[in-house]
């Protein structure tokens, strides 16, 4: 087991600086994700430094994805003993030594797992991964089965430090992963096939923002389709409301002080308390355990996130995976809905309000997007396929000369032919 | 096991009871596959609660396994995945009781029997052959299935339970993917009609067995089509025999001059193959290793340098960079340098040598000729890296999809003992969410399709040529090829035809006898348009009709194999006939596909005018591809990927709410069902 000094050392110069060329070796490993990714994604991969606290059963999931696909370095943190190890981190061996803390069991594990990535153990409570001398020396934090109080205050403290920031948790029938990447430049690769079967490549540049924790749970719900909203983004904010108070997770006793959480939250949002049925928020107090299906669902997408966050390629999730057994489907949020949206919509409520219509306002998702010029090329077409155009063009022209100008051209010239002819033979 | 009792609690808030773990601990569950999904799948497994779990595998661990079938260290390469799988979730929670068969699933003694044994059976396998063996023998066993694939970001998991939902074969799948031989030969136009060309014709013709070789095979022969016999190509197999006294080089030089000197010439001379397209330019041996040794600056290009070798003639020419698109000059030093070593260092194998993508030698050797010949014919060159993917078939694979799927199999599989069925589902993993925001979709579980030739009744139509259709073609290319039948059986009137064990010596013989004749001259009047075959497979427990129709013209273009088959609703039912149409086209030989391709997919256009081509074949050669429904081959053909593009709405549509889940189920049939795989 490593010592704390060595762990210091580990964390303090990973890969860090330019992304260096792939060994023989590595590319032999990597040959199949090279084929998903590419070079380019991998050598960023490879220079990337995870930090991640909470060594649940779902952080056991990240954690092995990240490091297989070959992440630059990883920092665990959780001071559990490993005799109080969840039972669905698969990451601590059972025959673990019962002194050492998790953290310190999963890296030996993740070393063998992949001997490319240094895998390196945070001394210290988990605390110690949001302290800004933790959190500056790694590109993204991942915070993983900590209630709601702590994710914002880690939410703020990566903010603060610039870091990029993950949080997820599993939780009964219920998982979840939240992104806040703050200010997210990517590229999104297009391949285009000629007609000869060679491929060309294309690069687009987007750049996207995102919401805090705080802003995301917090947000007006106006103009948001319930039906089609997640069970479990109402029920997170519900959580979120409780745990903010207590600083933990609610437990089977808490049922009712969550229900009425929901029902103070749903009467501040201005929805109703049905939308969420009562089972599924004691499902969430009682069921403490996690799933290990689940895990493995979040915590696949959760490690592709990561991936895609490092390597700055392809549309990040924006900024909620929610994934539960009420709707057996994971679905993608983005809280609050996008700025243009929201207020559109609040003018249209107004509107109907004044007009005292009383009708829900309308749902302006297709209005806006056909309207903005900036979401669409309106007039790609344009420009393409211009000498074919050009020749079509001059096909017109020629039937429309042969059949129209000709024979009025011709008929005008027999007749001022006649005439003069006609003059002709007066004069002699 | 339509029997299991309802939870007291009933899903999902009783996914967490405690009834439910109790039954979960009990159950026997069966792994097939312990690859990419495999893996995942037993740990998940382990985690969830199972207590007897059995996993079987007949693959060793490669190095490129390790990148994700995180129970294997770099230790075990070489060894078998199902042992090795095994002892890692023994050590991971101990008290599991894991037992591992190191075999191949289609083997005798893995019977109706052994699938009885459990409660469900969950696949993570990596061939459509073996897919739907275990379906037939799930089927028989009536023992539910949870299948599940994977390429790239890709995934999928449904569930197929007798007489409740769909069985694997309900959907047509799409047919392996084929070229025509005369494209090969004569007018390849892409990157991978000039790969296929190097993989399966020249190197068997250098290395291999010649015999396996189309370059000259009868095949020429017997199509006595204007190009393929015109073009004269069956070579005389003495000329690719080393002659006494020549060395390894000459030899490759000869070689060289052969295939890409006179050969193309002769191809030059008939013009009518070329009043369409460009003809090709035939190589100079010469002038190119001029240049290639002006390129390669005087280093070790100019041969007799096989010594250097460690196993990689790029090495020994110092090509380093395998994503890099080589010159000209440059793979045709590699081409002479890769046949060399070849030559020199692996003696033995010549002869018999088969391509593996894991040969180094063997993928340089190919990417070379492959380069080269793409050169004579104007088509770009590819990089090794992009050969060695077309070559071997790769498919894309990374852990995170494998762990997700992993996970939707396991709450599957807790859903058929919470005895909840009627929740089970087809889940679809996609690469990026679409309007509906539903990164994982799911849709209710079909129900089986009265027009299924494995758990309804329909019958096939095979249409082929009887009289010059042997026997054995009909069981090699369609029965076992297309069927995916093991041991096949026909009967049809007076004739029968069996194989496989408790057949008398004396009746072998009699049924090899018949293998060669033609099918219209087969004892019992032989088989002709409208001759109705009962085809089956005993231990499959599988039985279907085959109706045949004689058919004398064919577009080698369209059906290079000569044959199609459709499967064909009694005229009454044909009620969805945007189910049963694709369904018939789906399955004719040679249709365009695409394959799933996984980093693209999302981002491709939606409409590829003649895209690439992408082969998904296995290692045991079958080749799972989803053709496009309107024809055209476009990068992505998955609903998962089709359905980011809002072209199919499959998926979407049918949240399972709304009543709009008929319609989905329709649009979903016409759909190519997805065909992803796992990797190995």
């Amino acid at each position: 087991m490593a010592e704390p000094g060595q762990e210091q050392q580990g964390a303090a110069q990973p890969a860090a600086g330019q992304p260096q060329e792939l060994t023989e070796h590595e590319a032999a490993i990597y040959d199949r994700q090279l084929r998903v990714w590419g070079v380019e994604t991998q050598k960023r991969l490879s220079a990337a430094r995870v930090l991640i606290a909470g060594c649940t059963g779902l952080a056991a999931e990240v954690a092995k994805n990240i490091v297989l696909a070959g992440v630059g370095s990883v920092t665990l943190a959780d001071d559990t003993p490993c005799s109080a190890c969840p039972p669905s981190n698969f990451l601590v061996p059972a025959g673990a030594a019962a002194n050492s803390t998790v953290a310190e069991a999963c890296v030996l594990t993740l070393r063998e797992m992949n001997p490319f990535v240094q895998v390196s153990a945070l001394p210290g409570p988990l605390s110690a991964a949001l302290t800004p001398e933790a959190l500056c020396r790694h590109d993204l934090l991942l915070l993983c089965g900590q209630p709601a109080s702590s994710v914002a205050a880690a939410d703020a403290a990566c903010r603060q430090a610039g870091v990029a920031f993950y949080a997820g948790a599993c939780r009964g029938i219920y998982g979840w992963a939240f992104a806040d990447l703050q200010e997210h430049h990517y590229v999104v690769e297009k391949k285009e096939e000629q007609a000869d079967g060679s491929a060309s490549k294309s690069a687009e540049e987007h750049s996207e923002r995102f919401a805090s924790w705080g802003e995301a749970l917090g947000c007006s719900l106006q103009g948001v389709s319930l039906k089609r909203l997640s069970k479990l983004y109402l029920l997170l904010r519900a959580a979120a409301r409780f745990e903010q108070q207590h600083e933990r997770f609610p437990a089977a006793a808490d049922a009712e002080q969550l229900a009425a959480a929901w029902a103070a939250e749903a009467g501040a949002a201005g929805i109703d308390a049905a939308a969420l049925p009562a089972e599924a928020l004691s499902a969430y107090a009682s069921d403490g355990d996690d799933m290990p299906a689940i895990n493995a669902i979040v915590g696949g997408v959760l490690a592709n996130e990561l991936i895609k966050a490092v390597g700055r390629k392809g549309a990040p999730i924006n900024n909620f995976f929610l994934f539960s057994l009420l709707e057996g489907a994971g679905a993608v949020e983005r809280m609050p809905p996008p700025a243009n949206l929201d207020s559109i919509a609040l003018v249209f409520a107004s509107l109907a309000a004044g007009s005292n219509m009383g009708k829900a306002p309308i749902r302006l998702k297709e209005v806006v997007y056909t309207l903005s010029p900036f979401e669409q090329s309106v007039m790609s077409g344009l420009w393409k396929d211009l000498p074919h155009k050009a020749a079509h063009h001059a096909a017109n022209l020629r039937d429309a000369v042969l059949f129209c100008v000709l024979p009025i051209v011709g008929i005008s010239y027999y007749c001022a032919d006649f005439k003069e002819k006609e003059k002709q033979h007066h004069r002699y | 096991m339509g029997g299991v009792e309802p939870l007291a609690t009933a899903w999902p808030y009783g996914a967490t009871s405690s009834e439910l773990k109790k039954r979960v601990e009990e159950a026997r569950v069966l792994a097939v596959g312990a690859g990419g999904i495999g893996c995942e799948l037993l740990k998940t497994l382990a985690l969830s609660g199972f207590k007897h779990i059995e996993v079987i595998d007949m693959d060793t661990i490669e190095t490129s396994n390790l990148n994700r079938q995180f129970l294997f260290r770099k230790r075990h390469v070489g060894h078998s995945k199902a042992l090795v799988a095994a002892e890692a979730v023994r050590a991971m929670r101990p008290g599991i009781e894991v037992k591992a068969y190191q075999g191949n699933v289609k083997e005798r003694q893995y019977d109706v029997d052994f699938f009885r044994r459990f409660d469900c059976v969950l696949n993570g396998l990596d061939n459509l052959e073996a897919r739907r063996h275990v379906n037939r023998l799930c089927l028989a066993a009536g023992v539910p299935l949870v299948e599940s694939g994977t390429a790239g970001y890709l995934g999928q998991v449904s569930v197929h339970i007798k007489g409740r939902t769909e069985c694997f074969e309900c959907q047509p799948k799409p047919a392996p993917k084929t070229f025509p031989v005369c494209t090969l030969r004569n007018t390849p136009d892409k990157p991978i009609h000039c790969v296929v060309w190097a993989k399966e014709m020249l190197f068997p013709l250098l290395f291999g067995a010649p015999e396996a070789s189309d370059l000259n095979d009868g095949a020429a022969a017997e199509k006595e089509g204007e190009d393929s016999s015109a073009a004269g190509t069956a070579d005389d197999p003495s000329f690719y025999k080393r002659q006494d006294g020549e060395s390894s080089r000459q030899y490759a030089e000869r070689v060289f001059r052969q295939q890409y000197g006179a050969k193309i010439e002769e191809l030059r001379g008939m013009e009518d193959l070329w009043r369409n397209r460009p003809a090709p330019q035939p190589l100079d041996l010469d002038s190119l290793l001029q240049q290639a040794q002006g390129q390669a600056n005087g280093s070790s290009a100019s041969g007799g340098s096989s010594t250097a070798s460690g196993g990689s003639a790029c090495k020994a020419l110092g090509l380093a960079d395998a994503h890099a698109v080589w010159t000209v000059p440059q793979n045709a030093a590699l081409f002479l340098q890769a046949a060399q070593q070849f030559l020199d260092d692996r003696p033995d194998e010549i002869g018999a040598a088969q391509f593996d993508k894991d040969d180094t030698l063997a993928v340089e050797f190919v990417t070379a000729a492959a380069n080269l010949r793409a050169a004579c014919y104007g088509i770009p060159m590819q990089s090794l890296f992009d050969t060695k993917g077309m070559a071997g078939n790769i498919i894309h694979a990374i852990a995170t999809t494998n762990a997700i799927v992993s996970g939707l199999i396991v709450l599957e599989a807790l859903k058929l003992l919470a005895g909840a069925p009627e929740a089970c589902q087809t889940s679809f993993l996609h690469q990026q969410v679409s309007g509906s925001k539903r990164l994982v979709s799911r849709m209710a579980a079909p129900e089986p399709s009265p027009a299924c030739m494995v758990c309804g009744t329909a019958s096939v139509q095979l249409a082929l040529n009887t009289n010059t259709w042997t026997l054995q073609q009909l069981v090699d290319k369609v029965l076992k090829g297309r069927l995916a039948l093991i041991a096949p059986s026909i009967t049809c009137g007076n004739f029968t035809y069996e194989e496989g064990e408790g057949l008398e010596e004396d009746e072998v013989e009699f049924y090899r006898g018949l293998l060669s004749r033609p099918l219209s001259q087969l004892p019992g009047g032989g088989l002709a348009h409208g001759s109705m075959l009962e085809v089956g497979d005993q231990e499959q427990h599988f039985k279907a009709q085959l109706i045949i129709s004689h058919r004398e013209d064919w577009d080698e273009e369209q059906h290079p194999e000569g044959f199609e088959l459709s499967g064909s609703l009694p005229a009454a039912q044909a009620a969805p006939p945007a189910a049963a149409a694709p369904a018939a086209e789906a399955v004719a030989a040679g249709e365009p596909a695409a394959g799933v391709r996984g980093g693209s997919s999302a981002a491709a256009a939606p409409a590829a005018p003649a895209g690439k081509v992408a082969l998904q074949e296995t290692d045991d050669g079958i080749v799972l591809l989803s053709s496009d429904e309107e024809g055209d081959a476009t990068e992505a053909a998955v609903p998962a990927a089709a359905a980011g593009k809002g072209k199919r709405k499959a998926p979407e549509a049918t949240e399972a709410e709304d009543g709009e889940a008929k319609k989905a189920r329709v649009e979903a049939a016409a759909d190519d069902v997805v065909d992803l795989l796992d990797d190995d």
